[in-house]
């Protein structure tokens, strides 16, 4: 099967992800889709609750329990028929998945070494040449002493140092497909920028595509090369980065965007979003953010608003949507 | 299940609560014509040695067995909680004599101290009862204690301290509540416990007395003339099993369903959590 | 009432190891004025805070709220001054589960002398939950029916039921959504504009400090590294820390973002090269 250049890397297609629970089945992820070229990255925002991690947990094949629909296509291969063998080693070569909590995901008993050398090991590649691998990894993620570090243990790293660990175990056999799941939000502010720069150099040299998960729009600000942002388990805004920035056109991203306090602006008011996010099983009538949007009119409570494509990059769902200048003046 | 098994003890309840009234007005007295007649439409469960229904003394025997037993824990329970509650808050020393009796009398094993006990009492339901409390407190005691320690380290608790609310409101309106769902399950399984300790004391004779149908009683007397009709001893041996497996079953079914749902409302994690610094 | 914290010294032992958490520190919040306290973990703030509070003892130094010490401080079995309260940081696990979100807040109005009627309570209650912008009505209901962002104001309106003098926000938002943190930060803002108290915040986002603080003193392993008013501190930073802090904060701007991820680019370029 060889991929056709035209044909996006990831498909996503009407994906939904609904958990079951005694009142029937609650949609935490409703009829997502999303296409990310080779070499692209996309950004996923959102609050907790939105479904956003569920999209990216659903990609890899991580949601067994929960009932998945629709379509997950990599390089124009259907992942959601794949029985879990097959999926396991779709993720041993070809998609990696970095986390928020690094020491969740390492195991403390195995040297850091040997950890980040198991995806070639199983794959068949022999030890020494693997561990050798590792090294050199670790070492091109900036781990100073990467030959005596890859001896120790995972306790003995501080946190940053954890999450570039994890980046090497991911990068090692170069997969066509990295999820970075919220992967620096538990760290502190300067190891934060580190570890975005690391990924985002990383990314570049090996033209990797991205798709990252995360609450925090600034984190992705310089990163991503299209955003799309999640409310209430839906996709309701994406757009090229900088256009969502400085002029987004779904009235939640606005809102976000002008919640949040800015170091480069710290004398503009905070305007709170009112209320908070539903709970599944509880969604409002028509619109789910018409309740807490400040644009909302009759309408909005009460016809669902369909996706619309504006432009080639641009598309939203919304009534009263706030245009960006260069699609209003087609 | 559990509906089940709540049903079964609500059952079990009732018969206690109401057993005595219903029952005929001859349940105790004895004829000896009768005697060791074999289960049968006019006696359901037959006859034991002096001609008494052997059912229907079950079913007064219900109400001396299982409520004695709720005494018992009640006793017990209270002991323990104020024990606990003083050695939370009474300061180190306070703290350290109290729980150095509880693990003295954590030591003993528990049946054979209530024996000796009950038997210097001079004998009898009353005595067991009061041997059973005295037996059973330490125990509430040290899981109490445990459990409040740790919810003493909840958030929360130190938000009521540093409102300046003073300690006794602080352990009697925040930390107490929010330690007793373990003693919940506690009781249930050790109602259990106590009605077979409670029989075992009757029926080596320092419990309850004949002709107090309690069924460790029944047992006991029954037990002198297995051979003359198996029903006998069959009958109160299997009500003791059947409540003694209700009740721990309650409490095992109590810990899966009070425990995640009270745990989560405590300490639900957020997606969003930075580590403290 | 103003604060200020002199030379104060907090080691934690464990064993025979020993870790210095407040090293020497000395700072000082002006009356009614929103002090920020910045740093990463293991910067000592938390620590700060508690020590404020009186939840930790100091082992040197003093602590003065206008001038004197609080009373935790004097003796050993104490009980806390309500003039001084914490917000903590996690509002899921800050209140009491089985405690109605009125009864939590009576709680605190009973502490303050003229109580006395149940009248006056209940509407003093209603007062304070409006304040941080709920419903009276809410009073009713229990904290797990509430959003993070909801108990977090619950938690506000508790401190602020003993009527302190000071406010001290141990991360206040770090653990709420996006959406909601603003809320929380806004009631802050004018609780400080309206009652005119003395809050210290303490966090480890920068922007949300200079968005709030009129002063900031910025933490480091255990140390005060900078303090003084917001705008010195974030406009012109003397200390090289308070510098690599600010340039790491990522900013809801792509182009500059973009400038900052592609410097790093080509420093990792020419160290690979050389």
């Amino acid at each position: 099967m060889s991929p056709d250049e035209s044909t996006p890397l990831l498909e996503v297609t009407q994906l939904s992800v609904a958990a079951p629970s005694p009142n029937g089945e609650l949609p935490l992820v409703r009829e997502v889709s999303l296409r990310v070229g080779r070499g692209e990255r996309l950004a996923i925002v959102g609050e907790s609750g939105s479904g956003k991690s569920l999209v990216a947990r659903s990609i890899a094949g991580l949601n067994r329990k929960l009932t998945v629909s629709g379509s997950v296509r990599l390089g124009g291969r259907e992942l959601l028929d794949l029985s879990s063998r097959q999926m396991n080693l779709v993720r041993r070569d070809r998609i990696s998945m970095v986390l928020q909590d690094p020491m969740a995901s390492l195991n403390p008993l195995m040297t850091v070494g040997a950890q980040v050398a198991e995806p070639l090991i199983i794959a068949g590649r022999g030890r020494r040449e693997s561990r050798d691998a590792a090294i050199r990894m670790l070492d091109e993620l900036g781990i100073p002493q990467a030959r005596s570090a890859a001896s120790g243990y995972p306790h003995e790293l501080s946190g940053g140092m954890r999450q570039r660990v994890m980046l090497a175990a991911a990068l090692i056999a170069e997969p066509e497909l990295l999820i970075a799941d919220e992967p620096t939000t538990a760290l502190d502010v300067r190891v934060q920028r580190q570890v975005l720069e690391l990924l985002h150099a990383v990314a570049a040299e090996r033209s990797l595509t991205v798709v990252m998960i995360t609450h925090d729009l600034s984190v992705v600000a310089g990163f991503a090369d299209r955003v799309a942002t999640m409310y209430a388990g839906r996709k309701v805004h994406e757009d090229r980065v900088d256009r969502l920035f400085a002029e987004p056109a779904h009235p939640y991203t606005r809102a976000l965007l002008d919640a949040i306090p800015r170091l480069d602006d710290p004398g503009a008011e905070l305007l709170p979003i009112a209320g908070t996010p539903p709970r599944p099983g509880a969604l409002p009538s028509g619109c789910s953010f018409h309740p807490r949007c400040p644009r909302a009119v009759e309408r909005c409570a009460v016809d669902v608003p369909a996706t619309t494509f504006a432009d080639d990059s641009l598309e939203f769902e919304c009534h009263r949507p706030l245009l960006p200048l260069e699609v209003v003046a087609r | 299940m559990f509906w089940v098994i709540l049903s079964v003890i609500a059952a079990l309840l009732l018969v206690a609560l109401v057993g005595p009234m219903i029952a005929p007005a001859s349940v105790n007295t004895s004829s000896i014509l009768d005697a060791f007649s074999a289960p049968s439409s006019a006696h359901w469960l037959g006859t034991d040695a002096q001609g008494r229904d052997v059912f229907w003394r079950l079913v007064v025997g219900a109400r001396y067995s299982i409520f004695s037993a709720v005494l018992v824990v009640a006793g017990y329970s209270v002991i323990g909680v104020l024990v606990a509650v003083a050695a939370a808050t009474g300061g180190r020393v306070v703290d350290q004599v109290l729980m150095r009796v509880c693990d003295a009398g954590l030591a003993l094993p528990p049946l054979v101290f209530a024996m000796g006990l009950a038997a210097v009492l001079g004998g009898g339901l009353g005595p067991a009862i009061v041997a059973l409390i005295a037996t059973g407190w330490p125990f509430t005691a040290r899981l109490l204690r445990e459990v409040l320690r740790e919810t003493s380290q909840s958030p929360f608790i130190e938000g009521a301290r540093v409102l300046g609310l003073s300690k006794t409101r602080v352990m009697m309106r925040h930390i107490l509540p929010n330690s007793l769902d373990v003693l919940i399950v506690k009781w249930a399984a050790d109602i259990g416990f106590v009605i077979l300790s409670l029989s075992a004391l009757s029926f080596i004779g320092v419990g309850a007395q004949p002709p107090i149908p309690e069924w460790g009683a029944l047992v006991n007397e029954a037990a002198r003339s297995t051979a003359q009709g198996w029903w006998v001893i069959f009958a109160p041996g299997i009500a003791i099993a059947l409540t003694v497996t209700a009740f721990a079953l309650l409490g095992d079914q109590l810990q899966a369903r009070l425990n995640p749902l009270l745990r989560t409302s405590v300490t639900a994690p957020t997606v969003n959590e930075r580590p403290a610094s | 009432m103003s604060v200020h914290v002199t030379g104060v010294t907090k080691r934690f032992r464990s064993g025979s190891r020993s870790h210095l958490a407040l090293d020497d520190v000395t700072l000082v919040m002006p009356h009614g004025e929103i002090t920020g306290i910045v740093g990463e973990s293991g910067s000592g703030k938390s620590t700060l805070a508690r020590c404020l509070v009186g939840i930790e003892q100091i082992d040197a130094g003093r602590i003065d709220y206008d001038g004197s010490p609080l009373q935790p401080f004097l003796s050993r079995r104490h009980r806390y001054d309500a003039r001084v309260q914490l917000i903590f940081q996690n509002p899921m696990s800050s209140l009491n589960p089985r405690m109605t979100a009125g009864q939590l807040i009576e709680e605190g109005v009973r502490r303050v002398p003229r109580a006395r009627s149940a009248d006056w309570r209940r509407s003093r209650v209603s007062e304070l939950l409006e304040m941080v912008g709920l419903d009276a009505t809410d009073a009713k209901r229990y904290p797990h029916s509430f959003s993070g962002g909801q108990r977090q104001r619950i938690a506000i309106a508790r401190a602020m039921s003993v009527e302190p003098e000071v406010l001290i926000c141990d991360e206040p938002v770090s653990a709420l959504d996006v959406s909601v943190q603003a809320q929380v930060l806004n009631v802050l803002r004018d609780l400080q504009r309206q009652s005119g108290i003395t809050i210290v915040l303490i966090s480890h986002d920068l922007a949300v400090v200079r968005h709030l603080c009129s002063r900031v003193a910025v933490m480091f392993g255990g140390r005060v590294v900078e303090q003084g008013p917001t705008e010195a501190v974030f406009d012109s930073p003397v200390h090289d820390y308070t510098r690599s802090l600010l340039d790491a904060v990522a900013v809801p701007d792509p182009r500059r973002e973009r400038a900052k991820l592609a410097e790093f680019g080509e420093y990792r370029e020419f160290r690979q090269s050389g």
